[in-house]
């Protein structure tokens, strides 16, 4: 049995002289074809550097080719179905990129579908809500399986729910509108030309309030190729009806018909016309001269206004006619303050000759043309009030009715009436107190005044209780402006009826005195009042300095005396 | 003129005594003043004058009064201040010929210089007023005077 040895060349192989082999092992020259030997067949896969067999190549390729079609099965077939496109990987992808995934993506052409009823159906997965559109025959057709909203940005322009109401978030521009149910909406305007044109508009504000607007209104009654204006509002906002317009009740502006005088002129009555009522047909009558003539009694829950100078009459041929005011809670003629002055501001009662008798101001002065008779009490207890007159006869107190307690003659403690019965006092009871009432007696330089006063010590005389009970009384001055006069800072008079004077209790004083003349201004003896004074007061100081006397004014008269001469004896000097 | 100018005078027209106590308490006078030959007089006025304390050391027995001694107590009398709140002689209303802010309304009258008198003063100052308006009159040539024959 041969052994096996292995055949080592060294340093190359040449075969008739020309090397076969190199050195290093590498087969060299170009020889191979004619190579007359064979070689065993490699398995298919064999990944080495030996020699391939024809069979194992052909085993190789037939694998290649696998079971690739016959126009396929080489690479010259295969280059020519990729158009022998060298680049063919990046012309496919190009042109894929230009397709819209399945997925989703973003188309920038159009997208067409040209098709026998063409559909694209939109279905929420989640909710099964689904959005069509296709065309169907002659139909063009947006199907929504719910509502169906079309929005501008984020808001909704147009909503159509699921029972086919539609809901317009803007204004519709429209030819024309065609429903058999509710058009609703919160305004609605139709208009011939441009917007700022003639125009109707229906609408509602916030309030609720709804409105209808036009430049002028015309409502129509009739088939609309014979209709006629029934009711029609011009420009002017003048109003005419055809008919009769019959209401449960007017209103003009923004209140009953009358409350506003401008609105008045709204209302036209011709022909002496009447306003009347059901049963009273002629109930007030607007005559052509602008009079207005009431058949009944009126009744007013407001004023009557006599602002364009007119008056309230009540002409009478036989003098019978009264103007009567009867209310149950009082009558009341005010003056109303309109921020005029002098006349304006004037509650006046006059004659027929337009004399005035009787007026009151606004600040509460009343001028009585003449006689003011008074039944009862003239009473000035009022901090304010005073009495003063152009022409003075007398001035007393005393005397007076029997009451219970009472504020008097402006002192503004309450004081006792009380009556004397048989001791002839009466009056009210004073402590010691201050009486100095708001009554201004008229006072001339010329005249003569006797002043007489009566007092009755009730309580506190000096006989029993030694100092007690003194009185002071007489008057004091005032000028024109009844500022009090005191000439060198001492007021005049005061006490000229009495000084000092003390009353045993149960008895009276009594005193009177004379009063002429100014002081300065009249040379004769006797009392007299600081020059300028116009107008003396009354003034008793009860009980002076006394904590428990009480006495009662009886009487006290100012009355003129007459004009006796300065020198006359009578004249400023105490009787 | 001024008070001080003139000389006052009492002239005790009637004393009247309290019929029980013996006590004078009234006085009837006249007050006069004069001054530059002019007398002007205030008569019949009359002056309570205040009882006495009969246990006081300066009590005067009745039968040992004096003319004097009336006048002195008719002048102590007549001399005291009488006092009384002025603001109650205010007219507190607003006259209405007049602005509501004019100083002649009374209510804006200033009374704070006013001074409360006694009726002596009172008196006095009639009496100083008369005989300045008597010493004015004087040289008034168109007075008239009554003829005696």
């Amino acid at each position: 049995m041969a052994t096996q040895r292995n055949f080592e060349i060294k340093n190359g192989l040449s075969v008739a002289g020309i090397e076969r082999i190199a050195s290093n092992g590498d087969i060299t020259g170009n020889h191979l074809g004619t190579f007359g030997g064979t070689t065993v067949t490699r398995a298919a896969g064999t990944n080495n550097t030996q020699l391939a067999s024809t069979a194992y190549v052909d085993v190789a390729i037939t694998n290649l080719i696998d079971s690739s079609p016959g126009a396929l099965n080489t690479l010259n077939e295969l280059a020519a179905a990729i158009n022998d496109d060298a680049s063919f990987s990046t012309t496919i992808t190009n042109s894929i990129a230009t397709k819209l995934p399945l997925a989703g993506g973003t188309m920038s052409g159009n997208l067409a579908i040209g098709k026998e009823d063409p559909n694209i159906t939109l279905t929420d997965s989640s909710t099964s809500r689904t959005l069509a559109m296709f065309v169907d025959n002659n139909n063009s057709v947006v199907r929504a399986s719910g509502p169906l909203l079309l929005q501008v940005g984020s808001q909704s322009a147009i909503t159509i729910d699921a029972s086919r109401n539609i809901t317009l978030a803007g204004t519709l521009a429209s030819g024309a509108i065609t429903s058999t149910g509710q058009v609703q909406g919160n305004s609605f305007r139709t208009h011939v030309g441009t917007d700022a044109g003639s125009q109707l508009c229906l609408f509602a504000d916030a309030s609720g309030h709804c409105f209808i607007a036009g430049h002028t209104l015309q409502f129509n009654v009739g088939p609309n190729n014979s209709r006629t204006t029934k009711f029609a509002i011009n420009a002017s906002g003048n109003s005419t009806f055809s008919g009769t317009v019959t209401a449960t009740g007017v209103t003009v502006g923004n209140s009953n018909l009358g409350s506003n005088s401008s609105h008045f002129a709204n209302l036209t009555i011709n022909n002496n016309g009447y306003i009347g009522s059901a049963n009273a047909s002629t109930a007030l009558q607007i005559t052509t001269t602008g009079n207005a003539v009431f058949a009944g009694d009126i009744s007013l829950a407001g004023n009557i206004s006599l602002t364009g100078g007119g008056t309230i009459e009540a002409p009478s041929s036989s003098g019978s006619e009264n103007l009567l005011l009867n209310a149950a809670g009082g009558i009341h003629l005010r003056i109303d303050s309109n921020g005029n002055s002098g006349d304006d501001q004037l509650f006046k009662v006059m004659k027929h000759t337009s004399a005035l008798l009787f007026s009151v101001q606004e600040n509460g002065y009343a001028e009585v043309a003449s006689n003011l008779e008074v039944g009862g009490h003239l009473d000035c207890s009022g901090t304010a009030g005073r009495m003063s007159a152009r022409v003075q006869d007398m001035f007393h107190i005393g005397s007076e009715p029997n009451g219970a307690t009472t504020t008097r003659y402006g002192n503004s403690s309450s004081r006792t009436y009380t009556d004397g019965g048989s001791s002839g006092y009466q009056g009210y009871v004073w402590a010691n107190e201050n009486w100095f009432p708001q009554c201004y007696i008229p006072y001339s330089p010329n005249q003569v005044y006797r002043l007489s006063a009566s007092i009755y010590q009730l309580t506190g005389s000096t006989a029993t209780s030694g100092a007690s009970s003194r009185h002071y009384l007489g008057v004091a001055g005032y000028d024109e402006n009844f500022n009090f006069l005191s000439v060198d800072g001492i007021g005049t008079y005061q006490y000229i009826l009495a000084s000092n004077a003390t009353v045993n209790t149960g008895n009276f004083l009594e005193v009177d005195v004379t009063l002429k003349g100014w002081q300065g201004s009249g040379q004769a003896n006797g009392n007299k009042m600081d020059q300028g004074t116009v107008y003396i007061r009354p003034l008793w100081l009860a009980n002076y300095q006394s904590a428990g006397g009480t006495a009662v004014l009886t009487g006290f008269t100012i009355m003129p005396a007459g004009t006796v001469a300065d020198n006359d004896s009578n004249a400023g000097t105490n009787y | 003129m001024n008070i001080s100018d003139i000389t006052f005078t009492y002239t005790l027209d009637k004393v009247q005594k309290n019929k029980s106590t013996g006590m004078i308490d009234e006085v009837i006078f006249t007050y006069s003043g004069t001054a530059e030959d002019q007398t002007v007089s205030i008569a019949n006025n009359k002056q309570w004058l205040m009882a006495s304390d009969p246990a006081s050391s300066e009590f005067i027995e009745i039968d040992k009064v004096t003319k004097e001694n009336v006048i002195a107590w008719l002048d102590a009398s007549i001399s005291e201040v009488i006092t009384f709140d002025i603001e109650e002689a205010r007219v507190t209303g607003i006259v209405p010929w007049l602005d509501e802010n004019d100083p002649k309304q009374p209510s804006k009258q200033d009374l704070t210089n006013f001074k409360h008198s006694s009726r002596k003063q009172q008196m006095q100052e009639n009496i100083r007023l008369t005989i300045e308006k008597k010493l004015k009159d004087k040289l008034n040539v168109n007075e008239k005077i009554e003829h005696i024959f």
